[in-house]
């Protein structure tokens, strides 16, 4: 680390069960370092969970799923899970592999139970300061960001803030991410800038080089996308999105690439946000701005991602982590990667769109290297899907078959409860899926959440004063043909009991961390 | 005591009774199951 530059932290409580780094802080570097700022990135959720013993190998992964039942699988998961139990038994604190950092006693939903976390001693402080020390001691940052990304992350956020502080750091601390820009002024309490400096939202590429810039207070109310408290009172400066020729590489430099769980790969990104965007109960791409989508990548800039890896990191396996794969885009992309000289191997997430059936599509993306695509199913085609929005209109038997044949393995997210869908659109798409079971090698049951944000007909918000900081809200139905909240949790809890029972690597884990790449 | 819609064919008023639907559609409709599981699972969801 040189002093004086920018340090990027992932604190913990981001999942562990993933072979590669966020991206999100290896975007900010690679465009805070061809502007001669310094960066030096941590990855303190993978860090902090080393140091409690947790971790799964890439080989202990693959002998799991050498015979992918419940036993085995388990038997890495469990063992790193108890790995991270025991420096917090005894607390009323536990951090679970895949969502993150949680207290029983301090609920991250509410600003209050937060504030009240901050009075008093966590389990995770010395290890924190630990971890503070050894990054302070590497050269002084003028800037410290913190990404969270997931509500598993605002707790140990804050936590790393208040041991970078107790540990002498002086210097500007900015949280940043997609729950910040999510959460936004409804995180800007006058309390919470007693640990941190500002909130950065949206783009990052943006306000840090100005921020790193900009030393004294009295000029940040130029920069872009910042929340912050002048000493009197709140200011959220004015917004602006990246442009497309703005655009960045991601910059993985320094990054303890080596260090992740299950098969490695790198992150990369063909496309900012969603190019559909429109579906009624979705604000994961909301943090990008501009409706969700700021466009497309270059096909050059996408080709040099992997060339990246490759020539600096030797990795050769990517996840694409937008929301979903641009076709056109994709077909490019792929049409170059079979020109060139060099083999990768990626997955990323689609869409049931047309364009994947065009002639020769699928053919010229497996050869290109896709292994996986994660689909957005939600439900079969039943009758009332359409209330959806999605406007996909591929058939879902058709292209299941189209990405198996070409050797393709395809994830099927399945949603439970939208206003006006019901147990039967759940259960014929439980059908549907294990009808198909050849062509689907993973599957998800997420149950519907008045995602803030969306807006979303036959329900009605019931603001709750101790979740303000939630990006799901509590509703309740308008119609008889709404479920409840607690109707949607049963529906969900036993369909994926059912499927527990009978397809346990499709929801497995550990399974995910070596499906894609390998034959399982 | 429950009521039919035209939408989603069942609506309770209470959430055993919605519990007691569920299970009878899942044994109409879908494969039967093993009563029990053979150990436990991770919890759900995902953190991302």
């Amino acid at each position: 680390m040189h002093a004086d530059g920018v340090a990027l932290i992932v604190p913990p409580g981001w999942t562990l069960i993933t072979g590669g780094p966020q991206i999100g802080i290896a975007l900010l570097a690679g465009a805070l370092r061809p502007k001669g700022i310094p960066v030096s990135m941590v990855d303190w959720n993978i860090e902090l969970a080393g140091l409690f013993g947790a971790s799964i190998s890439e080989d202990q992964a693959r002998a799991a799923c050498a015979h992918p039942v419940l036993e085995s699988l388990n038997q890495p998961y469990f063992q790193a899970q108890q790995a991270l139990d025991a420096p917090l038994s005894g607390s009323s604190a536990s951090w679970d592999l895949q969502l993150g950092y949680s207290d029983r006693q301090f609920d991250h939903r509410s600003a209050s139970a937060v504030f009240a976390a901050l009075q008093e001693r966590s389990a995770l402080d010395g290890p924190l300061q630990t971890l503070a020390a050894e990054l302070l001691n590497e050269g002084h940052p003028r800037v410290i960001g913190l990404s969270v990304t997931v509500p598993g992350q605002i707790l140990p956020a804050l936590y790393a803030a208040r041991a970078l502080r107790a540990t002498g750091f002086e210097g500007r601390i900015v949280l940043g991410g997609n729950l910040v820009t999510r959460l936004g002024q409804a995180m800007a309490l006058p309390w919470l800038f007693d640990w941190v400096d500002a909130l950065a939202i949206w783009q990052g590429e943006l306000s840090l080089p100005l921020l790193w810039e900009k030393a004294d207070r009295r000029d940040w109310q130029d920069i872009p996308n910042l929340i912050w408290h002048d000493g009197h009172e709140l200011r959220v400066n004015h917004s602006r999105q990246l442009e497309p020729a703005e655009f960045t590489l991601p910059d993985f430099q320094g990054l303890p690439l080596d260090r992740y769980w299950g098969s490695r790969f790198l992150t990369s990104i063909g496309s900012r946000g969603c190019y559909y965007g429109k579906c009624s109960f979705c604000s994961i791409p909301y943090s990008w701005g501009k409706g969700g989508f700021l466009g497309n990548d270059s096909v050059g800039n996408i080709l040099q991602q992997l060339t990246n890896g490759v020539s600096q990191f030797h990795v050769n396996r990517y996840k694409f982590i937008e929301e979903a794969l641009h076709p056109s885009l994709l077909s490019a992309v792929s049409t170059s990667l079979q020109q060139s000289d060099f083999a990768v191997e990626f997955e990323g997430y689609a869409r049931f769109d047309r364009p994947w059936m065009e002639a020769g599509n699928v053919r010229s993306f497996a050869r290109a290297g896709l292994k996986k695509v994660y689909l957005g199913m939600e439900l079969a085609r039943t009758r009332t899907r359409n209330i959806l929005n999605k406007s996909d209109t591929a058939d879902f038997e058709d292209m299941l078959s189209a990405l198996h044949d070409e050797g393709i393995k395809s994830h099927v997210f399945c949603m439970f409860g939208y206003p006006g869908t019901g147990v039967d659109d759940a259960v014929e798409t439980i059908d549907f899926a294990l009808r198909h079971e050849h062509l689907i090698d993973s599957l998800d049951i997420f149950p519907f959440y008045y995602a803030t944000h969306t807006s979303v007909l036959g329900i009605r918000a019931v603001p709750h004063q101790d979740t303000e900081w939630s990006v799901e809200q509590s509703y309740e139905p308008l119609g008889e043909d709404v479920l409840s909240m607690n109707e949607v949790a049963v529906l969900v809890e036993e369909l994926e009991g059912y499927l527990w029972k009978v397809k346990p690597a499709w929801l497995h884990p550990v399974y995910r961390m070596v499906s894609p790449w390998a034959a399982v | 005591m429950s009521k039919t819609d035209k939408t989603i064919s069942f609506k309770s008023d209470s959430i055993a009774d919605f519990r007691q639907h569920l299970a009878t559609r899942i044994e109409e409709k879908l494969p039967q199951a093993p009563a029990k599981l053979t150990a436990p699972h991770p919890k759900s969801g995902k953190g991302i």
